[in-house]
C-alpha cells in the first residue's frame, strides 16, 4: 500500500514538472530516437527498482533526495528537446518556483489534520491544475516562446530566486525559533511567503513582457527589411519602365536608320543594326529576375541583382502568386535561402548561385545551390549541422526556417553535395 | 538523363503562324537531335484551329502566344480542357504574358527570338520529366489483361501473389510484391510497406502512417519508409506529375 502511495506521489511530481516545462516553457518534445527511448527506459528501470526496495526518496520532510531529483530531471531531459545547460538552468528555476508555491500551500494546510501524502496530492494537484488552467486561458493570447529567456538571463533569474528562497527560509527559521507561537510571528511568516510568491509572479510577468518587447522589436526590424526590399524592387521596375520608354522614343530613329540602309541596299549594315537593336530589347526584358511570384521576385532581385556581375546566377522554375502560403512566411523562407547563398558567395572570388522553385499540386519546393568557402560541420550523410547561436538573429536564421516549415508540414534540408552547398525547402500547399 | 526510348523519336509539335519561326526552330531541333544523339521528329501547325483539330501523338508542343484569331493562351486553355498528355512550352516575344502562360499549365517559357540554350534546356527538362509508362500484364478469372501502369491505384501482397487495384476492377498476379518494383516506374510507384506498392499519382493525402488515395482507399506506410516516401512523393509531385 505504501509503495502504491509512494509511486503515485512520484508520478504526481513528475507530472507537475513535465506540465511546467510543457505549458510554461513550451519546450518541444524530443523526437522518437534511440537515445530518448533508451534513456527513458533506464530512468523507469531505476525508478521501479527504487520502488521495489521501498526507498523513501520522496519524504517531504527531508525534501526530495538528490537521486530522485536527478531521476526526474533525467526524464525531463529525455522527454523534451533541449540541451543539458538549458535543462539545468531552467530546471533550477522551475524547481525553486514550484517548491515555493508548494511551501505556500503547505503552510496554508499546516493545521489541517490530513494524511501527509493526501496533503501532498492536494498541493501538487492544485499547482498542476493552476498550470493547466493557465494553459487553457492563455494559450491563444501568447506566442510560443513568451516565457523563454536567453540562458544568461536564466543564470540571473536562478540566482535571484535562490537568494529569495534562502532569505525566506532564514526568516521563517529565526521567527519560529525566537517566538514560536506568537500571533505576530505567524502573521510575519505568512507575509514573508506571500511576498515571496508575489515577487516570483512579478518575475514571471517581467519575463513575459521582456519577451513580448523583444519579439515586437524583431518583428519590426523584419518588417523594415521587407519594406526596404520592396522599395528596391519597385525602383528596379521603374528603371526598367524608363528604359522601355526611352526605347520607344528611340525606335523611330532606329526604323528610319534601317529604312535608309534598305534604300541604299546596305544589307550587312542593316543586319548589324538589327542585331544591336534586338540586343537592347533583350537586355531590357532580362533586367529582372522573375519566377512568377512577387514576394520571391522581390527577394531575388534585392539580394542577387547587386552581385549578378560578380558571379554566375541561374534562376529557374515558376510558382504562382496564388500559392496558399502566407506572404510573410514565404518572405522568411525565400529571404533566408537567398540571403545565405548571397552571403556565402560574397566571400568567394567567383561564385555560382542556382535558385529553383517547383510548384506541384501538393508541394512547393525551393532550392538553392551555391559555392562556398570555409569549413562546415557535417554529419555522416553530408547534412549540415547548425548551431543555435543565430536563433535571435533579426528574425532570420535556421530556427525561423524550421518553425515556418513546421507550420506547413514541410521539410528543410541543408547539405554539401560535390563541394556545393545545397539548401532545400519543401512545403505542403 | 533521358528516359526516352532510343528507338522512338522525340516528337515535337510547333504551332506558330510565322514561317520563319518554323524554319528557325527546325534548324535548332536538328542541331538538338545531333547534339543529344536522339531522333527528333517535328509536326508543324500554322494556326490554332489546325492544332486543335489534330490528333497526332506529341511529346512536347512549342506554342506561340501571339497568333491571329485565337491566341496561344486560349489554345492552352483548350488543350488543358482536352487533357492532352504532352507538355507545352510557350514561345513569345512578350515576357509580360508569361504568368498567363504558366497559369494554363505551361511547362516552360522560352522568349523570342528563340535562344538556343534556353530551348535546349527546356527540351532537356521535358525529356527528364517524361514518364513513359509501359503496360503490365495482370489476370482476372484466369484471363490475362494488359493494363496501363497509370491506372493502378496500388498493389497489395497476398501470400506469395499480389492483388492489383485499379478502382474500376481488381486483378491478380502470381508475381510476388518484391519483383513488381522492377517492372514499375520507380518515379511513379513506391513500395511504402512490405505489402503495399502505391501509385503516387493517385495519392490524395498523407497523414502520419496512412496514405489516402483519390479513390478514398487507405493504405499503410511503414514507419521506417515514411521519410523516404515523402521525399519520393515531393519529387514526383513537383517534377514528374
Amino acid at each position: 500500500m505504501s509503495r502504491m502511495i509512494q509511486a503515485l506521489a512520484n508520478i504526481n511530481m513528475l507530472w507537475e514538472y513535465i506540465s511546467f516545462f510543457f505549458v510554461v516553457f513550451r519546450v518541444d518534445l524530443r523526437g522518437n530516437t534511440i537515445k530518448r527511448n533508451v534513456g527513458l527506459s533506464a530512468c523507469l528501470l531505476i525508478w521501479i527498482t527504487g520502488l521495489i526496495f521501498d526507498l523513501q526518496w520522496m519524504d517531504i520532510n527531508i525534501g526530495p533526495l538528490p537521486v530522485f531529483v536527478f531521476l526526474i530531471f533525467a526524464m525531463i531531459y529525455f522527454i523534451f528537446d533541449m540541451n543539458l545547460i538549458e535543462l539545468i538552468l531552467t530546471g533550477i528555476g522551475q524547481w525553486l518556483f514550484l517548491s515555493m508555491f508548494e511551501d505556500l500551500f503547505f503552510i496554508i494546510l499546516e493545521k489541517a489534520v490530513i494524511d501527509k501524502f493526501i496533503k501532498e496530492y492536494i498541493i501538487l494537484g492544485t499547482v498542476t491544475g493552476v498550470i493547466w488552467i493557465m494553459f487553457v486561458l492563455l494559450d491563444k493570447k501568447r506566442g510560443p516562446k513568451s516565457f523563454r529567456l536567453p540562458l544568461k538571463m536564466w543564470v540571473v533569474m536562478d540566482l535571484i530566486m535562490a537568494i529569495l528562497t534562502a532569505m525566506i527560509s532564514f526568516f521563517t527559521y529565526v521567527m519560529l525559533r525566537t517566538a514560536p507561537e506568537s500571533k505576530m510571528m505567524i502573521t510575519g511568516k505568512y507575509l514573508a511567503l506571500v511576498g515571496e510568491a508575489l515577487i516570483f509572479v512579478l518575475l514571471i510577468v517581467l519575463i513575459y513582457y521582456y519577451n513580448c518587447m523583444h519579439s515586437y522589436r524583431v518583428e519590426k526590424e523584419h518588417q523594415e527589411e521587407i519594406n526596404e526590399q520592396q522599395r528596391e524592387y519597385f525602383n528596379q521596375l521603374l528603371e526598367r519602365e524608363n528604359e522601355t520608354k526611352k526605347f520607344r522614343h528611340e525606335i523611330v530613329n532606329d526604323l528610319l536608320e534601317m529604312q535608309y540602309f534598305c534604300k541604299e541596299k546596305k544589307y550587312d549594315d542593316l543586319k548589324s543594326y538589327l542585331d544591336d537593336t534586338l540586343g537592347i530589347v533583350q537586355s531590357i526584358s532580362k533586367n529582372n529576375y522573375d519566377v512568377g511570384n512577387d514576394i520571391v521576385n522581390t527577394v531575388l532581385n534585392y539580394y542577387l541583382k547587386p552581385i549578378n556581375e560578380k558571379c554566375e546566377i541561374d534562376i529557374s522554375g515558376y510558382m504562382g502568386d496564388d500559392v496558399s502560403i502566407d506572404q510573410r512566411d514565404l518572405c522568411v523562407l525565400s529571404a533566408n535561402l537567398i540571403k545565405n547563398a548571397s552571403e556565402a558567395i560574397e566571400k568567394t572570388e567567383s561564385g555560382k548561385i542556382r535558385f529553383s522553385v517547383e510548384q506541384g499540386k501538393k508541394f512547393l519546393v525551393m532550392k538553392t545551390i551555391n559555392t562556398f568557402d570555409g569549413e562546415l560541420k557535417l554529419d555522416k550523410t553530408g547534412k549540415v549541422l547548425t548551431t543555435k547561436s543565430d536563433t535571435q538573429n533579426h528574425g532570420f536564421g535556421i530556427e525561423n526556417i524550421k518553425s515556418v516549415v513546421k507550420k506547413y508540414k514541410g521539410t528543410y534540408d541543408a547539405r554539401v553535395v560535390d563541394g556545393m552547398y545545397q539548401a532545400e525547402i519543401s512545403l505542403r500547399i | 538523363m533521358a528516359v526516352r526510348n532510343s528507338t522512338k523519336a522525340f516528337v515535337v509539335g510547333i504551332c506558330d503562324d510565322e514561317m520563319h519561326i518554323h524554319d528557325a526552330i527546325k534548324d535548332l531541333l536538328n542541331e538538338y537531335s545531333a547534339v543529344r544523339k536522339t531522333a527528333v521528329k517535328y509536326i508543324q501547325y500554322f494556326s490554332a484551329a489546325e492544332l486543335l483539330k489534330a490528333t497526332d501523338h506529341l511529346d512536347v508542343l512549342l506554342l506561340d502566344i501571339e497568333m491571329p484569331e485565337v491566341d496561344g493562351i486560349e489554345v492552352g486553355y483548350e488543350l488543358q480542357k482536352n487533357k492532352v498528355d504532352y507538355r507545352v512550352i510557350m514561345l513569345t516575344a512578350r515576357e509580360d504574358r508569361y504568368r498567363e502562360a504558366f497559369r494554363i499549365g505551361a511547362f516552360r517559357f522560352v522568349p523570342k527570338p528563340v535562344d538556343k540554350a534556353e530551348l535546349f534546356a527546356a527540351l532537356d527538362d521535358v525529356s527528364d520529366h517524361m514518364v513513359s509508362l509501359k503496360e503490365v500484364t495482370v489476370y482476372r478469372d484466369g484471363v490475362s489483361y494488359q493494363i496501363p501502369q497509370e491506372d493502378i491505384l496500388y498493389i497489395e501482397a497476398n501470400k506469395s501473389a499480389t492483388l492489383i487495384f485499379t478502382g474500376k476492377a481488381d486483378f491478380r498476379s502470381e508475381k510476388p510484391i518484391s519483383s513488381w518494383m522492377e517492372e514499375l516506374d520507380e518515379r511513379v510507384f513506391f513500395q511504402c510497406h512490405k505489402s503495399y506498392i502505391v501509385n503516387m499519382g493517385k495519392v490524395e493525402d498523407v497523414d502520419k502512417n496512412v496514405i489516402r488515395l483519390v479513390s478514398n482507399d487507405k493504405i499503410l506506410v511503414s514507419r521506417r519508409l515514411r521519410a523516404p516516401f515523402l521525399r519520393a512523393f515531393v519529387t514526383y509531385d513537383t517534377k514528374h506529375r
